[in-house]
């Protein structure tokens, strides 16, 4: 919305509220007490910091990012992720596309937006995001994952919310200005904003890790894989000399199982940069050779978050494992890393085997991150 | 008598320290190393055709490796330690022409003034570093990317050199290359001449190129045709060729 607008949005509220503090007074006495509600500076403001538990292999989060996340914030952005106030209508929210259960994505190739209108691409898992240090999105669009939360209220497909709006909505619940209050200190129920809205529902999501795979479990020397895990990891990895190198562990690295690059992975075939319809990261940052490449996403709880890439062409893991297997499309400008691999049934197998031991059901399940509602 | 001799000797003794400290007290200047990625006098663009390799057009894809404990020997011989102690060369932004000629820059603000003759690096991430884990170092420290770091063989990856051929003569670069160094037999350590004076006045910049034709067209180069992955412990010997052959690609200009 128009600043100007925003400004003038405010200046009614302000004025609504004077107006009922002036008549309360002349009325009754009784009333005050509605108008204190605005007023929240008696409200204790004393936030306590989150005790994120990062396992030893996880690469380092810098102090700034974890003192900023509080437990006032958590919970607060936790409520905002799973309430519908964020939408234009009130129907939908970010738990709409990114459902707990399936690892927080939606299971659809394309996810459906407020006006039953299809997103040009489908949506993202949203475990480890503290850890993502290139951006968010398939494209990186947005460099920060604060940055990245107003993106689906502003996009019309998506949420089509209005900030101005939405802050009047959020000022004038019965519940909001408390949580703010607790979460950012402010004075007044007017002072919420867009800010402190996107940075409570990134602190939410940075609450939201994946360490409990049986993956990490062998990395902190708690179990020992199967044979046919230890295969699979061993070809994932390319890590002894004459097992078959199946490329993965280069463009999804180790422990977050994304290398957080943007990449081609052969899905168009391509006889040069023009050849790409969605543009991709070469769509943000305007350079030819960015064109056709996407974020290397994550592969935690990957057999739980069918379908998959970015316009979720492929329906089962096994089409995945084809696609890398015949080394993507024929193509001049997709990764070198994308060459035929000439994999056997039993390293298909093993891959899948491996890749089950990056499931995480504590994910699913952590009532911490789920609807509070 | 005595005292007055001891009187002189505390001058003398003082007024020396006093010089000493004088010369102790170095003034500091900024020095900018540049590192270009060359085929011969051609920058190289990303995935732009930049020269033919035994009859074949050449693209690269990507380019970056480390160097690790840079160093600079004074006209006088000694060394000047700490300058830079891990960085990460990339060439990930060489997209168009004018990215690539702008090079990749390193700085330090905090060179002795004086005279240099020598710079000494190593190529690729030395021991005490790579002893170590992405895990252990802040995301934004060098060492810090996973990305850079190959678990099989609990080693960074010194270098990366990616790549693409036409071998048909038709513009379809059909044969792909990834060439991978790594481990701490890879490292080896650069020493290139300069004759530069670093002072108060102005800052000093070293232009640093990596010719690529020496790591592929000298005599003893490897075949990408021949071996076009090399990231695993079965491509040792030309990992260590490889890695030979880069250290003899960088000249200062
Ligand atoms: C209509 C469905 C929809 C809604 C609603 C939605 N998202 Fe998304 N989300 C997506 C899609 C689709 C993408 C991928 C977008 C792209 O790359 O173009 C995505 C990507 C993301 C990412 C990037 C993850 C990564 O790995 O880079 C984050 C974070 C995210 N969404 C958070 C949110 C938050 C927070 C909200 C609520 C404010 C929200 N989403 C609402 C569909 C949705
Ligand atoms: C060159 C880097 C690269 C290599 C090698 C690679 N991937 Fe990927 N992977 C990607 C990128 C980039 C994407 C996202 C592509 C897109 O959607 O446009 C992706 C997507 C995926 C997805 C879909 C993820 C999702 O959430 O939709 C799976 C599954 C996957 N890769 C598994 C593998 C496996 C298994 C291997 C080894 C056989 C492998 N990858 C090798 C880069 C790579």
């Amino acid at each position: 919305m128009n600043p100007f607008f925003k400004k003038i949005n405010f200046i009614y509220l302000f004025l609504g509220l004077l107006f009922i503090i002036i008549c309360c007074k002349k009325d009754d006495e009784s009333c005050e007490p509605m108008v204190d509600l605005c007023d929240l500076s008696s409200i204790q403001f004393n936030p306590t910091p989150f005790d994120l538990e990062i396992p030893n292999h996880f690469p380092n989060v810098s102090n700034e990012i974890l003192e900023s996340i509080t437990n006032e914030k958590v919970s607060l952005g936790r409520k905002l992720f799973y309430d519908p106030i964020l939408s234009r209508d009130s129907t939908i929210s970010c738990s709409t596309c990114h459902i707990q259960s399936l690892s927080f994505t939606d299971g659809r190739a394309k996810s459906i937006g407020i006006d039953g209108e299809s997103t040009p691409r489908g949506s993202m898992s949203l475990v480890n995001l503290i850890f993502f240090n290139n951006g968010f999105q398939w494209a990186g669009e947005a460099e920060t994952l604060k940055e990245q939360a107003s993106l689906p209220v502003d996009n019309p497909i998506e949420l089509h919310g209005d900030w101005g709006e939405i802050e009047q909505r959020l000022a004038l619940d019965e519940n909001y200005p408390l949580d703010f209050r607790k979460a950012f200190g402010i004075e007044k129920c007017t002072d919420i904003s867009q800010d402190m809205v996107v940075d409570a529902l990134a602190s939410f999501q940075s609450t939201i890790i994946s360490k409990n795979t049986r993956y990490d479990s062998l990395k902190m020397g708690l179990v020992f894989f199967n044979e046919q895990e230890a295969r699979g990891f061993d070809k994932f990895f390319d890590v002894s000399p004459g097992v078959i190198d199946l490329e993965c562990g280069h463009c999804h690295t180790d422990p977050t199982f994304t290398s957080n690059q943007f990449l081609d992975n052969g899905l168009t075939s391509a006889l040069n940069f023009l050849d790409f319809e969605d543009l991709g990261r070469g769509g943000v940052t305007g350079f030819e050779v960015d064109n056709g490449k996407f974020k290397a996403p994550t592969l935690r709880n990957i057999l739980l978050t069918a379908p998959y890439m970015h316009d979720g062409r492929f329906q089962t893991i096994e089409q995945v494992i084809d696609h890398y297997n015949k080394g993507g499309e024929d193509s001049n400008v997709k990764n070198p890393l994308l060459v035929p691999l000439e994999m056997t049934n039993q390293d298909k197998e093993d891959l899948i085997a491996f890749l089950k031991t990056l499931n995480d059901r504590s994910v699913l399940t952590n009532p911490d991150f789920s609807d509070p509602f | 008598m005595n005292k007055l001799l001891v009187f002189l000797l505390c001058t003398v003794i003082f007024t020396a320290c006093k010089d000493d400290e004088k010369t102790e007290i170095t003034e500091k200047s900024s020095l900018s190393i540049n590192f270009y990625a060359k085929m011969g006098d051609k920058s190289i663009v990303l995935e732009e055709t930049i020269g033919v390799l035994n009859g074949n057009n050449l693209r690269f894809s990507k380019l970056g490796f480390f160097i690790s404990d840079f160093s600079l020997t004074t006209n006088n011989g000694a060394n000047v330690t700490d300058i830079f102690d891990l960085n990460h060369i990339d060439f990930s932004n060489n997209k168009t022409l004018a990215l690539a000629e702008q090079g990749v820059t390193i700085n330090n603000d905090q060179i002795p003034v004086g005279n240099y003759t020598g710079i000494k690096f190593s190529f690729g991430v030395n021991s005490d570093f790579n002893a170590q884990a992405p895990s252990d170092f802040a995301a934004t420290h060098p060492a810090g990317n996973s990305d850079l770091y190959w678990n099989a063989w609990e080693s960074y990856i010194f270098s990366t050199t990616e790549g693409r051929l036409d071998t048909q003569g038709d513009d379809n670069f059909d044969k792909l290359f990834v060439w991978h160094t790594g481990s701490n037999d890879a490292l080896r350590i650069v020493n290139l001449p300069i004759d530069i004076e670093i002072s108060q006045d102005e800052d000093a910049t070293i232009d640093i190129t990596l010719d690529l034709e020496t790591l592929l067209l000298s005599e003893d180069s490897v075949n990408p045709l021949e071996v076009d992955q090399l990231h695993t412990a079965e491509s040792l010997s030309s990992m260590l060729m490889v890695s030979d052959l880069y250290q003899r690609s960088f000249s200062v200009k």
